[in-house]
């Protein structure tokens, strides 16, 4: 029997400093990219925004949601 | 006297030509001889194809004579911002790295003005891989502003909206991922459509958001505007997006009567400088006398839509740069490169949740602000236009510049989001003289409804006959001629 135990962590309490070492580790191991710390800091700073803001609004997000609903929405939407 | 022609906005030179009341060739000389004296101050120009644009309109020429007309443009110069491809033909997208790269396709839109009669005078100045919202460029000089060079021209179709505003072109083609066709249209004084998303195929021009990225015209007047967008609207074939919708007669709509229609208007608009307030309030009083109705309504936080809208645009940067970004960094500049990097640390899922959550925050939006209302009235820009020393990111980093550039797109990147289509129409100028433009946001495909607003708005004003002049010669030049 497989067991998978995944863990979904909320809680974005590590401070900023850690992020930014996070962020250089990712970018040098994940995709190649060489951060000075200081850039690494105000990346840190902006992928936090924008994550803690898409996932501040997912709460919206059903399971049927599908990317392509958006072209029928306007598709729908247009004057008849 | 041949400088008059330029003098005609796009729908008058079509029927002078059509008339033969002057040849395509007159007209193109007389671009060609106005071009010649405004380059050196505005640098709107990346590449003037000027033998091959007299050896078209010669033949629209010949053809008039012969009793064919191409259609509704025919003979009538036009250029385009540089990343719309032609086959065969260098497309820089404002950048080093594509300096010198060939397209191996044409775009479907230059295809469909191509058979609608054009004469393509070159293509024109643009911010970088169109990152940037002021018209800086340090790879082929800053596009300047027309009515004062020391000032922004907006981007990123800065180009487009300068050779339009001086009179160089009839019309010319943008693309707009955040505010990049209205921003320019505003500050330089002319109209630009930002159609809704799937409008017009994005096929052959070169991408800055797959997902955000509309294609539009800048023109000198409304009815303009509803020329072109009726030639280079439909589905296509070759781009999966764009859509079906059957495209209306734009041209016929100028004429729709306005009065009764409803135009929303938010009570308050925080951060929005108070020339501009004054003349949305001027516009405002305009379009009530034309008989439409001015409703109240409440924008909803728009930073979510911000949010939500940089993640996605950010993760696509990212994956189509990729490739130059590890091989020739130093090739771009860097506010460009630095506007992507957060790109490749923000998760696949947040990206796809960022797709997912446009329907809800366009379903949400329509619902709410725009229920009962037939468009939305807000400024282009929420302040006076800046200087290019003001706002130079690259050469004078600063935290004063990136707060000035922070506010450029607030009332433009919610609607690529959305996708509704936005028209920005001149309505006015600032305390500096400047122009400043009014938008006007519809519902799905009602680009129609907005160009009744806009152009009864125009037969009403003459703030679109107000042109710059010439008056300082300056230092730069053509990258190639």
């Amino acid at each position: 029997m497989i067991v998978t135990h995944v863990m979904i962590v909320t809680h974005r309490g590590s401070p900023m400093k850690d992020r930014a070492t996070l962020i250089a580790d990712l970018a040098a191991d994940l995709q190649g990219i060489r951060l000075e710390p200081a850039r690494a800091a105000e990346l840190a700073a902006e992928v936090d925004r924008l994550n803690g803001a898409v996932r501040t609004a997912t709460g919206q997000l059903s399971f049927d949601d599908d990317p392509a609903g958006y072209a029928a929405l306007l598709a729908k939407a247009a004057p008849r | 006297m041949s400088d008059d022609w330029t003098s005609l906005d796009l729908t008058a030179i079509a029927a002078a030509i059509a008339e033969g009341r002057v040849t395509s060739v007159a007209v193109t000389e007389a671009c060609l001889a106005r071009i010649d004296a405004w380059q050196p101050r505005i640098n709107a120009f990346i590449r003037l194809d000027r033998e091959a644009a007299l050896a078209t309109a010669r033949e629209r020429d010949r053809e008039r004579a012969a009793g064919r007309l191409r259609g509704k443009l025919h003979g009538v110069p036009l250029a385009h911002k540089d990343m719309f491809y032609r086959a065969g033909r260098i497309s820089t997208g404002g950048s080093a790295i594509r300096r010198d790269w060939i397209a191996d396709r044409t775009a479907t839109v230059i295809d469909r003005l191509d058979a609608a009669g054009a004469v393509d005078l070159g293509t024109l100045n643009m911010a970088e891989f169109a990152a940037g919202p002021t018209g800086h460029n340090i790879h082929v000089g800053d596009c300047c502003n027309p009515w004062d060079p020391a000032r922004v021209t907006g981007g990123s179709s800065s180009g487009s909206g300068a050779s339009v505003a001086a009179r160089l072109v009839f019309g010319a083609l943008g693309s707009d991922t955040g505010g990049s066709i209205r921003m320019p249209a505003a500050i330089c004084g002319v109209v630009g459509m930002k159609p809704t998303y799937g409008r017009v195929s994005r096929f052959g021009a070169l991408a800055r958001s797959w997902s955000l990225d509309h294609v539009g015209p800048l023109t000198r007047s409304v009815a303009d505007n509803a020329r072109v967008l009726s030639i280079i609207a439909g589905a296509d074939a070759a781009d999966s997006t764009a859509s079906a919708q059957a495209v209306p007669d734009y041209e016929a709509a100028l004429g729709e009567p306005i009065t009764g229609l409803r135009l929303g208007l938010p009570a308050t608009l925080d951060s929005v400088d108070a020339d501009v307030l004054s003349v949305l309030d001027w516009a405002r009083a305009d379009l009530e006398r034309l008989g439409v109705r001015i409703v109240d309504v409440r924008l909803p936080d728009l930073a979510p839509l911000f949010d939500t809208a940089e993640t996605i645009i950010k993760c696509e940067a990212a994956a189509m740069h990729r490739p130059w970004l590890a091989a020739r960094p130093q090739d771009y500049s860097n506010q460009v490169r630095w506007r992507m990097e957060a790109g490749f640390l923000i998760p696949a899922t947040q990206y796809i949740d960022a797709l997912r959550l446009r329907t809800h925050h366009t379903e949400a939006f329509l619902a709410t602000t725009m229920d009962g209302i037939d468009a939305l009235l807000l400024p282009t820009m929420p302040f006076a236009t800046p200087t290019r020393a003001e706002t130079d990111v690259e050469r004078q980093p600063g935290a004063t510049a990136l707060a000035i550039l922070a506010r450029f797109s607030r009332f433009t990147r919610p609607f690529n989001l959305l996708g509704l289509p936005a028209l920005s129409v001149p309505c006015g100028v600032d305390g500096n003289g400047l122009p400043l433009g009014l938008q006007l946001v519809g519902r799905p495909f009602a680009e129609a409804t907005l160009y009744a607003i806009a152009h009864a708005y125009q037969q009403a004003t003459d703030y679109h006959r107000q042109e710059p002049t010439l008056q300082v010669v300056g230092h730069m030049a053509f990258l190639s001629s």
